[in-house]
């Protein structure tokens, strides 16, 4: 079934629409971020910098907190995505070989939680971190970053599971494997693709967080790159643009990337339709 | 939150445990090399705290142009060489959200032992009890170099909360050559030009073609409007108390009347009615608008990015019956939380010295609170843009009203700032933007 | 949550496992232990902790303390004008946003499913703003607004539409459209992939049929296309709407409710009253009215799709 030649043209005239609207943002950041200051402060600038120049990243390594900032949302990101992972694991399994109302349990609490505005959520969990002794703590963000990622993690992981047929656990057991071998030398080996994909999914999660992360941390030697960028763009950034789109791009690349690794494999599945066309 | 909704999208189309199943083994080292570095980044962050012996001392300040940034360092490095048990440790904060920020952070007992605040932010927390009253700890010396007037506006019931150090005042910035170009003499000291001279003059200033004659960057116009109102005795509150009474009286609508006035006539940029400070300046270099009125931090800006050949002044405070001005110094103060006061005053005493309050004061072209300071700076910049009209404003500061009222941070964000835009922007009339203050005002205060 | 929408759109699954042996029932339950202590801790507690502070007068201080003052918050807000303008601007950027999304995804979805070269720019430019933090989508917005240096202005300077900068986010007017632009942006990655995911599902032969019949396109998505993907569109537009209607880092960033108050979306609102003036109490008053409406336009939403799929 092929389409007239005229609706063809008027798809790809639809789809460049799309792919401007879309990149061109993107585009602009990058544009900004390469450009010298007289060009940016020119009234009609240019698409391109017409001169190419590396200094607003040399200002936005050399004059803000930005590298203990990237360090900060690494530490952050990274322990969240693990621990995350490390307490959903076990609990995914439950999940996943029991027909239980904790399934549906789970599920209700990721909408529920979804429907409630964070506002309710900040300050109960704004106290209890203070009596804890955990505001303005990596820790504490992290310990809130864990919670909010876990229902996540847990579907996620409970379906990993559950594509793995149990006639291998029962076959094990039967030879006389105990449950503990069971779980990890058949269990985890298979599950292992699931859980790289969990973590990445914390990662991200975590890495990209703001508003948390606003209320929790006071001191700027512990500032998350959002928050750092969101403090930049609020009165130094709009002097210094350049510096400005060269730290939101830095700070933007981790996530992108680790996006992309396990995007190729996510669309492949998803739009693979699309491919074959 | 966006992860979320990537796995929603997930559960909606239920396919994602098919296509997941396989991600490279590389990703799993990648992985585990990343998280082996994370734990022991984390462990090195958590041994340096539970140091010993030299206490640590947090001090926040907003400062943000390159010029403070660097004398605040300065001033922080030099003490931390100079006194190895008492470090202290310089929190840079968001000028735009100190006040939120402090809120939050005396809330969470996380509040700096040292905090740089301007002086009209200061009652609320003051009456709350969040910060130390300093009269007994303010050394002499500091005490004497300050005038008394100075003082008098961060004194709340009889408690001093913060250390006056500079002090910013609303200023016209000029184009001199355009201003030469239309006839127009730069205004003296001993002649400043009135609101009705800026009115002629911009009005003269403005092409026949695009372009205007003037801008204000009125982003949050409440504080300078209202400021800039007291030359014409618009006192806006009345009482003194925490809770003073607002009466807004045609003196107080003088300025924001005559700021419209430019506006409709085309002469003022409408653009900068929502633009900061910094904001407008693009615009002044490009010859857009010839004459700027700004907070005079600004000029650290112009200093940095004017371009070359490009000639600026400072002009003397603008005159209604009187050039006066709010006196809103910027403060330092000390944390109730704070163990140690006496060693955060013994800070704020090497921070308030002559040389320093002289070098944060032409970072900044704020005036200095302090008269040593004031005579250095003076020495040393008169003649540079304009400088001696700033320097020659101390004299016009008054201790502004709202400065003890505790509700007036919030009035200024919800209420203030919206509504004196709402009536620029051509939305209510006089009438509507006069209820609506002394509404909000009361509503403020319930 | 019975009429859930993922319930709605995911058939039931996997019914037929079996129970765990009962031996190990007990052991098993253990291991849900770690995960369940920290979201009991801190998110179901201070979730029902957070409705319950909204009929107090808690205050932030270095003790909160608190009591009960019955609808005291709710009265208060009745006469809160700022209440009232920015439920208003919240509904109004909620529904835009989710129904621009919804339109812009379903023609990008329909053309990435239509076997166009491209697709290897698109398919990742469909994708990007997804894994981007709020806050850095509203810096990169900021630069395109930006009334000096933004390139829209140097774009509408240049082929002469305008001879004077215009401040978008910061007029009266342009600020609630632009903020809603950047919104639509950054949230149509999601609706994108749902689209295309449900789009691939519907059986091509069924589409051939219908061709074969004669049906032109409109028809062909009339008949075919969207009553396959309705369900799934109904579920992800209901939770686009609570996304947006909940959503506060971007627009912070972007005006921080500014100008004026014209873009104080209802979270930026309880986050002033919370943190910038220590109001607990009515901040979390606030969020609970936000629940309600979020769930009485969910759930007239809901009702009428389930209507029209009895009726189908």
């Amino acid at each position: 079934m092929k389409p007239k030649t005229g609706t063809r043209i008027a798809q790809y005239i639809a789809l460049g629409a799309y792919i401007i609207f879309l990149g061109f943002p993107l585009l602009w950041l990058f544009s900004t971020a390469f450009k010298s200051p007289p060009e940016l402060t020119k009234l009609i600038p240019t698409i391109l910098p017409v001169n190419w120049t590396l200094e607003n990243f040399h200002i936005a390594f050399g004059q803000s907190n930005l590298f203990l900032a990237l360090r900060n949302s690494f530490i952050v990101a990274t322990a969240t995505a693990i621990i995350t992972t490390l307490i959903s694991a076990p609990a995914s399994y439950v999940l996943a070989r029991s027909r239980s109302r904790v399934r549906t349990v789970s599920i209700g609490w990721i909408l529920v939680s979804q429907v409630f505005p964070f506002v309710l959520i900040v300050i109960p969990v704004f106290i209890l971190l203070k009596n804890l002794g955990l505001i303005n703590t990596l820790v504490g963000v992290i310990l809130v970053y864990v919670v909010w990622a876990l229902p996540f993690t847990l579907w996620m992981l409970q379906s990993y599971i559950a594509a793995i047929p149990r006639e291998l656990e029962e076959a094990a057991e039967t030879d006389g494997a105990s449950r503990a071998v069971v779980l990890w030398r058949i269990i985890f080996p298979l599950l292992a693709p699931g859980v790289v994909a969990t973590i990445m999914f914390s990662f991200i999660s975590a890495w990209n967080e703001f508003f948390f992360a606003l209320v929790i941390i006071q001191d700027p030697a512990l500032e998350t790159a959002p928050l750092l960028l969101a403090r930049y763009v609020g009165a130094e950034g709009l002097v210094n643009l350049g510096p400005l789109a060269a730290t939101a791009l830095i700070t933007t690349l981790p996530s992108l990337l680790v996006f992309a690794i396990i995007q190729r494999k996510l669309v492949s599945g998803l739009l693979a339709g699309s491919i074959k066309g | 939150m966006s992860t979320t909704r990537y796995l929603f999208t997930q559960f909606l189309t239920h396919r994602y445990e098919r296509h997941q199943m396989t991600v490279h083994r590389r990703t799993t080292t990648l992985l585990a090399v990343a998280a082996s570095t994370a734990l022991a980044l984390a462990g090195c962050s958590t041994t340096n705290t539970e140091a010993t012996g030299p206490i640590t001392l947090t001090f926040s300040s907003p400062a943000f142009q390159d010029a403070t940034v660097k004398a605040t360092t300065d001033i922080v490095d030099s003490w931390n060489k100079a006194n190895p048990t008492i470090q202290i440790k310089y929190q840079k904060v968001d000028p735009n959200s100190v006040h939120d920020k402090l809120v939050t952070q005396f809330a969470g007992d996380s509040a700096p032992d040292i905090i740089q605040d301007e002086s009209s932010d200061l009652a609320g927390f003051t009456r709350q009890g969040y910060l130390a009253d300093l009269a007994a700890l303010i050394p002499d010396g500091v005490k004497k170099d300050i005038p008394e007037s100075v003082w008098d506006a961060v004194t709340y019931d009889g408690k001093i909360s913060g250390v006056p150090t500079i002090a910013q005042v609303y200023t016209l910035f000029a184009n001199t050559d355009a201003l030469t170009a239309a006839g127009i003499s730069l205004p003296t000291r001993d002649k400043p030009w009135t609101w009705d001279d800026l009115a002629t003059n911009a009005t003269k200033l403005k092409p026949a073609g695009d372009g205007y004659g003037f801008a204000w960057s009125l982003k949050s116009p409440a504080l300078g409007l209202m400021s800039s109102g007291l030359a014409f005795g618009g006192q806006y509150l009345s009482g003194g108390t925490a809770k003073p009474t607002m009466a807004v009286t045609d003196k107080e609508l003088e300025v924001p009347k005559r700021v419209k006035a430019l506006l409709d006539s085309g002469v003022m940029a409408p653009t900068s009615l929502a633009q900061s400070g910094p904001e407008i300046l693009p615009g002044f270099f490009a010859g857009k608008y010839p004459l700027i009125l700004a907070a005079s931090y600004v000029e650290s800006q112009l200093e940095q990015k004017a371009p070359a050949g490009f000639n600026w002044s400072m002009l003397p405070l603008l005159k209604g019956t009187t050039q006066g001005q709010a006196a809103n110094p910027q403060t330092l103060s000390i944390s109730e939380q704070s163990k140690y006061k006496k060693e955060a005053m013994k800070f704020i005493e090497y921070y308030a010295k002559a040389e320093n309050i002289a070098a944060l004061s032409e970072g900044d072209a704020m005036i200095p609170a302090s008269k040593a300071a004031a005579e250095i700076v003076t020495k040393k910049l008169t003649g540079r843009h304009g400088w001696e009209n700033i320097l020659a404003a101390s004299s016009q500061l008054v201790d502004a009203p709202w400065n003890k009222a505790d509700n007036f941070p919030r009035f200024k964000t919800e209420i203030g700032n919206p509504t004196f835009q709402e009536y620029l922007g051509g939305k209510i009339d006089l009438e509507t933007l006069r209820q609506r203050l002394v509404d909000g005002w009361r509503k403020a205060n319930e | 949550m019975a009429q859930n929408p993922v319930a709605l759109a995911r058939p039931r699954r996997r019914q037929s496992e079996l129970r765990a042996p009962a031996s190990n029932s007990r052991g098993m339950w253990l291991l849900l232990v770690p995960s369940l202590i920290p979201v009991v801790v801190f998110s179901v507690y201070p979730l029902v902790n957070g409705v319950w502070l909204g009929f107090t007068d808690a205050r932030a201080g270095r003790n909160v303390q608190f009591s009960f003052n019955g609808f005291d918050n709710y009265v208060k807000m009745l006469k809160d004008e700022l209440f009232w303008s920015s439920f208003q601007i919240g509904l109004v950027w909620a529904f835009s946003v989710t129904a621009i999304q919804f339109l812009l995804a379903l023609g990008l979805a329909l053309l990435l499913n239509s076997g166009l070269k491209l697709q290897w720019l698109a398919r990742p430019l469909a994708l990007v703003p997804w894994a981007m933090p709020s806050v850095i989508v509203a810096i990169l917005w900021k630069l395109i607004y930006h009334p000096d240096a933004g390139i829209l202005n140097g774009m509408l300077h240049s082929l002469g539409l305008i001879t004077d900068s215009i401040n978008w986010l910061g007029s009266f007017e342009l600020a609630l459209p632009a903020v809603i632009i950047v919104g639509v942006w950054a949230g149509m990655p999601q609706t994108t992939v749902t689209l295309l995911a449900a789009l691939q599902g519907t059986p091509a032969e069924l589409h051939e049929a219908a061709s074969l019949d004669g049906a032109g396109a409109w028809r062909r998505f009339t008949a075919v296309t969207w009553p396959s993907i309705a369900p799934v569109a109904f579920a992800i537009t209901a939770l686009d709407f609570i996304w947006n209607f909940n959503s506060f880092g971007l627009v912070f960033v972007l005006t921080d409710g500014g100008p004026g108050g014209r873009t104080l979306l209802p979270m930026l609102f309880a986050y002033q009253r919370a943190f910038g003036n220590g109001e607990f109490g009515y901040a979390s008053a606030l969020g609970n009215v936000m629940v309600i409406v979020i769930l009485a336009i969910l759930g007239l939403y809901l009702r009428r799709q389930l209507r029209s799929a009895a009726r189908a």
